[in-house]
């Protein structure tokens, strides 16, 4: 054993410089076996590993350093007394190479500081922009959910294709048959999101979740500190309990350890606290700061069937794949009946009433996916591109030290060591730029989370990781290897001529060749990037010009929610409630419209323009409940998108056109049940019957009465900006009775103040009513519309500024060839026009070259990205991925920088003097 | 070269010293010596051993030694200590007392045990 670890070191002694070798090589091996014992003993076999990792590095450094150091001897290679110089390794020639290589290069970098700067600056633009786009895919898609083995986490909801809904929630009662009858889970949880009052000081409303006991085993967290939920806590009328986000105990709480020991106010309730969530825990990029456990009664279970709000996750089995999980599914699907448990009717089935199971972090962020890599593949353009410039830039450079290299290869350096020299330069041009790319990413990334936090999921995992720093090695290692063996062309040619003075012609064929196809190249690139990013940009537009079915400018908006009831046994306690609950709104509205400068107020449960889907059960009268056998009409099925609770003012605030009939009026509140509808409403259930006059019952059952719709009102956006309104209808909140009580309102405000001198008077209205109520989300409404069109918005900008980039480099690109060409035809100019060629024609032929050129690559270009752009179908809105006004804009944008590019240097090429030229050779 | 010696020496280079302040050792016998001493604790691996030995030669802190007559197998290098890095030891040492007088006077060390 001992005679191989001797042997083994000894070859990485091979790495040291001979002399140390020859005189100290063998105490080096004394050494490192006294190493390897002194570490087997105290690690145990785990040691040797180690000590010859750190023997390794240790080798390694030891080479580098006493390299570096130590002045070189002379060798006397040319001296015939001086006996010959010892015959060195391969490795340690290789070593010094590398070491006098990059010690040359550094200087000839330093000597040209402005070559210098423009390549590492280019370089570095691209590095950047591709660091920064990688770690948000690495953050967002490629990092696993911080749950324990989250590969087998899957994410089950259901299906309702009739209705269209593809994605929906599922009810307790088949939570419940779901999770005790599958075969394909080892446990599955449900839980759903709201948001509660919490009692801090001043009130604040963090988003809540509720989940059932099963749930975080099954996402398999330790807690930061106490316990997870169990089945007790779950039970409905026992102590509440509640866990806290490390967040929220941070903020609010001070990061108190005592915090297990207090109760909390919530929702009006003393809550214990049981447990802190560790930092970072979260469900669905939803971020919930406060945990409440989540159970029912068999007796409430019974009448559930129909509730649809949770959303499950469930742990795969060892062994169970995704395929075998949703198989077992189907077989569930086709024989539920048998597993229900509790009330009767609404069981899934195989078509109408799907459950479908897909693995959570591919719901989480499946819908960024195309955007990121859209983001991706175009900071990889801007990379070539720049590549493509700094190996022009390189050829260039290489063919002004032609004479250079053959010095060096007549005084004996190989093939073999020019290129190492060539490569080193780009590796290390390209290693420079990696630096400062990486600091240009990470500032990128401070301001892209700053800006737009919510733009895009898991953002709090996205930032700079080794899986980042990796990529943008090996990204920067490409790139020096490649466009570094650019000047190789030049090498390539025979040497021994460029030693001959005068030899002045523009290069051989293959490198205008090469040449040219960078510059097509550049603008094949741009031009697909710029043409991707017209589409985005008008896309954008046109969301922006969406009709939401409102005036939204001057409104302002903001949250109350009061608690629900506790439990309310006898129908007064809940008429008292109920009186109440209404009341502190009426009276929160009236103060709100004494304000000064406010000139309307409203009251709505829902804000447009983006809110969950209601989907709630609407009997309309004309459609039969029993449909008699012979009927073969296709009824609509009677559902409904949306129902908005408003109050008197509501269209009148804001700005919502009456289409037909009557808005709500001051009479209505005591008189018949009365209904606005929404156009989309009309359309889809009362096709060709007047609207007017019809009745509908919202919710079942004998207890609700009939109303009777009085009007219709213009579609308002609900779903967001970029979906279809949706069937709506709009009920008067004082006319509730019959419907239960309404806590949630969102108020409107229509004022032409800034928000800002609002803000106070808003608050102390609030507190004076109720100091236990947090005013929530006071905000106007154009940036309320602002967040739901976030994303688009990021995503224009960033390749807004990727294209514009592209753009800038590939019109550099293509004037610095040209440029280049006139300078080194200088001569032929000159005797041309000494023959008399007048300069139009010298101008013609030099943008006659570069337009030529930039015309290729533009018919490339926009053929590729007519195929490219359909893989961004999906991000498109309102226009087509072949939109033919983009791509005639960007045509003659682009035909204008490359002329503009072309024209200076063919502008330059007639001020040739032809005197001076010829006396000059 | 720097002919002055750091003003406070490097926590191996002390170690190092302290190793060479009695007797004369090769470079293997300076590592055992520090790892003994440290209690396992300071591990010097073979390169960083000789960089460090050189530099110290450098500096003038040390000196290669003729060595007992009877060498270590593989004809080591021996080393001896000088007077100047008898000096840069004895001060290293002399200043770590100070720190352990300190901490003495803040009572966070049993004098009765010293």
């Amino acid at each position: 054993v001992t005679d191989a670890a001797r042997a083994g070191y000894r070859i990485l002694t091979r790495l040291l410089p001979r002399d140390v070798r020859q005189r100290a090589g063998r105490e080096f091996e004394e050494a490192a076996l006294a190493c390897l014992g002194r570490e087997r003993a105290r690690l145990g076999p785990p040691g040797v590993v180690v000590a010859w990792m750190r023997l390794t590095t240790d080798a390694v450094t030891t080479a580098v350093a006493l390299r570096l150091r130590r002045p070189r001897r002379p060798v006397g290679r040319f001296s015939p007394d001086l006996p010959p110089p010892p015959r060195r390794g391969a490795i340690e020639r290789t070593m010094d190479n590398l070491i006098n290589d990059l010690r040359y290069t550094l200087r000839g970098l330093r000597r040209q500081p402005g070559f210098t700067a423009v390549t590492v600056i280019t370089l570095a633009l691209g590095i950047g922009a591709n660091t920064a786009i990688f770690s948000v895919v690495s953050g967002v898609l490629l990092r696993p959910l911080p749950y324990s083995a989250p590969d087998r986490l899957e994410f089950i909801t259901s299906q309702f294709p009739d209705i269209g809904f593809a994605r929906f929630w599922v009810s307790p009662p088949e939570f419940l048959e779901f999770r005790d009858h599958n075969a394909a889970f080892s446990s599955v949880g449900a839980y759903a999101t709201d948001a509660v009052n919490l009692g801090t000081s001043p009130p604040t409303r963090p988003v809540m979740a509720a989940v059932t006991p099963e749930f975080m085993p099954t996402l398999g967290v330790r807690p930061f500190m106490g316990r997870w939920f169990t089945a007790a806590d779950a039970v409905p009328g026992v102590a509440p309990v509640a866990i806290l986000s490390y967040d929220l105990w941070q903020r609010d709480y001070a990061g108190d350890p005592a915090i297990l020991e207090r109760a909390v106010i919530v929702d009006n309730v003393s809550t214990r606290i049981v447990g802190v969530m560790p930092p970072g825990y979260d469900i669905h990029d939803q971020k919930v700061e406060i945990w409440t456990p989540l159970g029912w009664t068999p007796q409430d279970l019974a009448h559930r069937r129909g509730n649809h709000f949770l959303y499950l996750v469930g742990r795969l089995k060892d062994g169970v794949t995704l395929a075998q999980a949703r198989a077992d599914l189907d077989g569930m699907l086709a024989h539920w009946p048998e597993f229900v448990e509790y009330g009767s009717g609404h069981v899934p089935n195989a078509t109408r009433h799907r459950l479908q199971i897909e693995p959570l972090k591919e719901d989480i962020v499946g819908g960024v996916r195309t955007a990121l890599l859209m983001l991706q593949g175009a900071v990889v353009f801007v990379l070539l591109i720049a590549c493509a410039n700094l190996a022009n830039l390189l050829l260039a450079r290489a063919e002004s030290r032609q004479r250079e290299f053959a010095v060096r290869a007549a005084l004996g350096a190989g093939r073999r060591r020019l290129l190492g020299q060539f490569v080193t330069e780009g590796l290390v041009i390209a290693l420079l730029a990696a630096v400062a790319g990486v600091g240009l990413a990470w500032g990128a990334l401070r301001v892209l989370l700053r800006v737009n936090p919510d733009a895009l999921p898991r953002s709090a995992s996205v930032g700079l990781d080794w899986r980042v720093l990796a990529f943008t090695l090996l990204l920067a290692m490409a790139t020096g290897v490649v466009f570094g063996l650019a000047p190789l062309l030049h090498a390539g040619s025979r040497l021994a001529t460029a030693l001959r003075d005068g030899t002045r012609a523009t290069g051989h064929r293959l490198q205008r060749i090469v040449r040219g196809t960078l510059v097509i190249g550049e603008v094949t690139f741009a031009v697909m990037l710029v043409v991707g990013a017209g589409l985005m940009v008008r896309s954008f537009l046109n969301l922006l010009d969406v009709d939401l079915g409102f005036n939204r400018s001057h409104l302002a908006t903001f949250q109350v929610v009061q608690p629900m009831a506790p439990n309310l046994t006898t129908p007064e306690a809940r008429v008292a409630w109920r009186v109440r609950v209404t009341g502190l709104f009426d009276r929160l509205q009236a103060r709100l419209a004494a304000l000064p400068g406010v000139q309307g107020v409203t009251a709505m449960s829902g804000l447009p323009p983006n809110r969950p889907v209601d989907a709630n059960d609407t009997d309309f009268e004309w459609i039969p409940n029993m449909r008699p056998k012979d009927d073969t009409t296709e009824y609509p099925i009677e559902n409904v998108d949306y129902w908005q609770y408003v109050n008197l003012d509501y269209a009148a605030t804001m700005g919502i056109p009456v289409v037909e009939g009557r808005s709500f009026r001051a009479g209505d509140a005591g008189g018949p049940p009365v209904v606005l509808v929404n156009e989309a409403l009309v359309r889809r259930f009362f096709r060709d019957r007047d609207p007017i006059g019809q009745r509908l019952k919202p919710g079942g059952g004998d207890e609700v009465p009939w109303f009777t719709v009085v009007g219709v009102l213009k579609d308002v956006k609900q779903g967001g900006v970029d979906a279809p309104a949706g069937t709506e209808i709009y009920l008067l909140e004082d006319q509730l009775t019959h419907l239960g009580v309404q806590t949630q309102m969102n108020f409107v405000l229509r004022t032409s103040l800034p928000l800002a001198s609002l803000a106070r008077p808003i608050h102390e209205a609030v507190q004076q009513l109720d100091p236990t109520l947090p005013v929530v989300k006071l905000r106007t409404m154009d940036e309320v519309v602002g967040e739901a069109v976030a994303r688009p918005r990021l995503l224009v900008v960033l390749l807004g500024i990727f294209a514009g980039l592209a753009l800038v480099l590939a019109a550099v690109g293509t004037y610095g060839v040209l440029s280049y060409l006139v300078t080194r035809q200088q001569q032929e100019i000159g005797i041309r026009m000494a023959l008399g060629a007048d300069r139009g024609a010298i101008l013609r032929h030099f943008l006659g070259r570069g337009l030529t050129l930039a015309g290729v690559g533009l018919a490339v270009g926009l053929a590729g990205s007519i195929g490219l752009t359909r893989l961004i179908r999906t991000l498109l809105f309102g226009v087509t991925p072949t939109d033919p006004a983009t791509l005639v804009l960007v045509t003659v944008a682009i035909a204008l920088v490359a002329a503009a590019a072309c024209l200076v240097p063919a502008w330059r090429a007639t001020r040739v003097d032809p005197l001076v030229v010829l006396r000059e050779s | 070269m720097a002919t002055r010696p750091p003003a406070t020496l490097p926590p191996h280079w002390f170690q190092m010293l302290l190793a060479l302040a009695d007797q004369e050792r090769h470079g293997l016998g300076i590592m055992q010596d520090v790892l003994d001493r440290t209690g396992g604790r300071m591990r010097l691996w073979p390169g960083m051993l000789y960089r460090n030995l050189e530099q110290l030669v450098d500096e003038g802190l040390i000196a290669e030694a003729a060595g007992p007559s009877t060498p270590a197998p593989g004809n080591p290098r021996y080393f001896r200590i000088t007077a100047a890095g008898r000096r840069a030891c004895a001060a290293e040492a002399r200043r770590l007392e100070a720190f352990v007088e300190t901490a003495r006077a803040k009572r966070l060390l049993d004098r009765g045990r010293s």
